[in-house]
């Protein structure tokens, strides 16, 4: 049972259109019922047929690459039974019927918001939007029926056309639409079975592919507006110091800067271009008070082992069983303990927004993975109220989660209410590497009782570090929220190691006890790609592999003890054993590692292939990823997107970190934080199981194994266990 | 002070001032927002441009730096999709969240115009763009793909 699908029931749909204008379709929930009642707010486009033939999709998600548009109009599409070339646009809308139920679910009701991220935007709209195509194909054939005084049974609806299957005359939408607008919404409009599916699980072209391989794809950066001033900013290099005093004689000196504007831990400058407004920000001498500009990499180190070794019990996540008791009447124990280091975003797109604040109203153009917080904001810095507030989502530059803070959306709305014109603030690189929302540093120390076969049958875990919830929690008022407070539960935290979501992949361990100690540091963290499963997985993982070789058995036979009773588990794990070719014969010096993960109703194995050379250059050369993500809407969108994700794991597992001193962070460009290139990427081997269940989240799933994968093929390779992300050259000589 | 500035075939005078790196002359001055801003210290290429034909980062030469010379972006390497870079990138679908790539396709034009069959090595070399999405294995393919088109 997948807990989380089963929450996306949006049953509710509005048929707004009026006569003579063609269907326009929309999903109501509560609110949004409410608001087109109120005449407030008209009911969004989520699908509108126009007397011409043009059909419009609204989108509830922002497009960042992980393909959501292409995919979600895909599922539209084909229970409408039109072609994707028939869709002549489809547009990211802010709508309080788009708020997001899983994120709802997963943060305990607390943020109720229009969000993409945590990879549910599927789990979210599948079932939606396969109803509103099938709602709307309905009323097309109803209207087609009355047309022509036939049967329903007798209107063959395919490719945006009704026919009448006695004389095979047609009709296209555009020609019924009007009178299809007339037709009563159908409650229960039947929907497709997989074998009648012609979109649903195939590679349909990427929608967004042409407008980003000629540049005229309009991301955040790239917003043009009629009398726009352009905006930087440069904020206090320490966490938590403010300003004292600003001297921006030089900065104001630059021709072309216009304004200063010096709010409580960075100032804006405000300049005739961006390159002017850099370079006023760059010449900026601040005076700043506060913050602790002793901190460092050891005290985090230092506050992570106290939490560890200390008495603090923390919040327990997960108590069955009795775990110390099993592990004190075990044949043997093993006692492990690892690390996650900081780690930046680092999107190709730097933070960026456009705002423009009249006292009419308030535009913003953001590249954000959450309209509601934008909007939020934007009443914080107006004092406007939300029916002024107009959000409009641009591409995203890359997201992975730093675009769901609003923190740079603000500096633009600031700028544009100061100086009373609309403002383009672009943050340099420094700037987004110094003052990102860090992927948290992590320690977890698993005790493991295991059987006299050497089978773990207890486990006991501590995790210490930040939450990732951190700004989220800020956002919300900067109270604690009851997922953590009350209930004990950080989801983000611990997940990979324990979901209570679902236990439906989790490894068969009857004594299992995980506690989380909270472990505050002054470097702001945040939902970096993949959240907990990060240094969850790295842990978990690891450490089958070090129980595996210590007591003999097999890393896939281990998983296959603890896996027995999920099927589509063990399929993956057979699956991934053949196409990895683990166990054979590899080339000169290469050595295989494995992992397994269930993440977001995904099951997933990966192996990685990798060799080492005397000076610890550790080289990967293949990663065989198998993953049954339920049905797969667009096989190649999975695909790229594992891959993707698991480049994205690279980049948080060999080398490059994130490294604090003097309260502030040491790296500054691509140049000290370098991040993977062509050259270092290994092939990267997809097995899709297509399981026909629900669709589960494949926007992160693949970043998590990487670590575990790669270090445990170094032990394989070198005999020298890594206990900490990243791997560094002296891990492994 | 103008300066005169040849870019996908058309005259622009443009009044920064002679330091401003072509990047933003590009971006802010001319709205050509298809080249991108990444780093600023040429080590990312998603500002990648032709200069002469070959492969330029743009936040690393300044205005003067580039009088005379032609300048081709993303907008001037075709009109319609239609080189064969273009073609082989909407093939294979490559792009993900899309902002590295007008980047990495001006690279891989420069790249093909004077190596009609690049080896992995050859492209290893060449194309040192970053993508944080992570296409590489697309992109690889692309421009084998893309080679072949051109034959």
């Amino acid at each position: 049972m997948n807990t989380i699908t089963s929450l996306s029931r949006r049953q509710f749909l509005k048929n707004t259109g009026l006569a003579g204008s063609g269907l326009l379709l929309g999903l109501a929930g509560t609110s949004s019922t409410i608001a087109a009642e109120s005449g407030n707010f008209e009911l969004p486009p989520f699908v509108s047929i126009q007397p011409d033939g043009s059909i419009r999709i609204g989108m509830p998600c922002s497009e960042m690459g992980q393909g959501i548009h292409t995919t979600l109009a895909s599922v539209l599409a084909d229970e409408l039974e039109i072609t994707i070339d028939q869709i002549s646009s489809l547009e990211t809308i802010h709508h309080p019927a788009f708020r997001n139920e899983p994120i709802k679910y997963l943060t305990s009701g607390v943020m109720d918001i229009q969000m993409t991220g945590g990879s549910v935007s599927l789990i979210a709209f599948y079932g939606s939007f396969r109803k509103m195509g099938a709602t709307a194909r309905e009323m097309l054939r109803g209207a087609a029926a009355e047309h022509w005084s036939i049967p329903i049974d007798q209107c063959r609806a395919a490719a945006g056309k009704i026919t009448n299957t006695a004389t095979g005359k047609s009709l296209g939408y555009g020609e019924l639409a009007s009178a299809a607008a007339r037709q009563a919404i159908p409650e229960n409009p039947p929907l497709k079975s997989p074998d009648q599916f012609k979109l649903i699980g195939t590679k349909v072209p990427r929608v967004d592919t042409p407008a980003k391989i000629d540049g005229s794809a309009v991301y955040g950066t790239d917003v043009e507006l009629p009398g726009m001033l352009y905006g930087a900013v440069r904020h206090c290099p320490v966490f938590g110091s403010k300003i004292d005093s600003v001297d921006d004689s030089a900065a104001k000196a630059i021709p072309g800067v216009i304004a200063v504007i010096p709010l409580e831990n960075v100032v804006i400058v405000v300049a005739a271009n961006t390159w002017t407004a850099m370079q006023g920000a760059d010449a900026l001498v601040l005076q700043t008070t506060g913050g602790d500009s002793s901190f460092s990499d050891a005290d985090i180190d230092a506050r992570i082992q106290q939490s560890l070794s200390g008495s603090q019990l923390g919040a327990p996540v997960a108590h069955e069983g009795d775990a110390d008791k099993a592990i004190s009447s075990s044949d043997s124990t093993m006692e492990l303990e690892y690390a996650v280091s900081l780690q930046a975003h680092a999107t190709m797109e730097p933070p960026c927004a456009a705002a423009h604040v009249t006292e009419e109203g308030c535009d913003i153009w953001a590249p954000t993975q959450t309209q509601d917080f934008t909007a939020m904001v934007a009443m914080m810095v107006t004092q406007l109220p939300a029916e002024k507030i107009r959000v409009h989502t641009t591409y995203l530059g890359g997201g992975f989660g730093r675009k769901t803070n609003p923190d740079y959306i603000v500096q633009a709305l600031i700028a544009a209410k100061a100086t009373g014109q609309p403002v383009k603030v672009t943050w340099s690189r420094t700037e987004d590497v110094q003052h990102d929302q860090y992927l948290p540093p992590f320690g977890v120390r698993l005790t493991a009782g295991l059987d006299s076969s050497g089978v773990p049958n207890a486990l006991s875990v501590k995790l210490a570090g930040p939450s990732p919830s951190q700004p989220m929690v800020a956002m919300m008022g900067g109270y604690f929220p009851p997922w953590l407070a009350e209930n004990g539960f950080d989801w983000a935290t611990c997940v990979g190691m324990f979901d209570f979501t679902s236990q439906a992949g989790s490894y068969a361990i009857p004594d299992l006890k995980v506690n989380y100690i909270p472990t505050e540091i002054p470097v702001p963290v945040g939902f970096w790609r993949s959240i907990g499963t990060v240094h969850n997985a790295f842990a978990l993982e690891s450490a089958m592999d070090e129980i595996a070789h210590a007591s003999g058995i097999d890393p896939i036979d281990l998983r296959r003890s603890l896996l027995r009773e999920k099927p589509r588990a063990l399929t993956v794990l057979d699956r991934v054993e053949q196409a990895s070719g683990w166990g054979s014969t590899l080339p000169e010096g290469h050595y295989q590692g494995m992992g397994y993960i269930y993440y977001l109703d995904c099951y997933q194995a990966q192996v990685a292939e990798v060799s080492v050379d005397n000076r610890g250059r550790t080289r990967v050369h293949r990663i065989t990823c198998v993953i049954d993500c339920g049905q797969a809407i667009n096989p190649a969108i999975v695909e790229s997107q594992i891959q993707g994700a698991i480049i994205y794991g690279l980049s948080g597992s060999l080398n490059a970190q994130i490294n604090i001193e003097n309260g502030r962070v040491v790296q500054g460009n691509f140049d000290d934080y370098p991040l993977p290139k062509l050259k270092i990427a290994p092939v990267i081997d997809v097995h899709i199981i297509n399981s026909g269940e629900q669709p589960g989240g494949i926007g992160e799933a693949g970043t998590p194994l990487v670590g575990p994968t790669v270090a445990n093929a170094l032990f394989a390779a070198t005999g020298k266990r890594i206990r900490r992300l990243p791997i560094r050259r002296s891990d492994v000589v | 002070m103008t300066i005169s500035l040849d870019v996908n075939g058309k005259i622009h005078e443009v009044t920064e001032s002679p330091e401003t790196p072509l990047l933003w002359v590009l971006r802010d001055g001319l709205k050509l927002t298809g080249t991108k801003y990444g780093c600023g210290i040429e080590s990312c290429g998603a500002c990648t441009v032709l200069i002469d034909g070959r492969q330029v980062r743009s936040c690393g030469l300044t205005l003067a730096d580039v009088e005379g010379r032609s300048i081709t972006t993303i907008e001037g390497l075709s009109s319609d999709r239609s080189h064969p870079v273009q073609r082989a990138w909407a093939e294979l679908d490559v792009p993900e969240c899309g902002y590295c790539q007008s980047g990495m396709i001006m690279a891989v034009a420069s790249l093909l115009a004077r190596n009609t069959s690049p080896s992995d090595r050859d492209i290893d070399r060449t194309i040192t763009n970053i993508c944080r999405c992570g296409t590489y294995n697309r992109v690889r393919a692309a421009i084998h793909r893309a080679a072949e088109l051109m034959t």
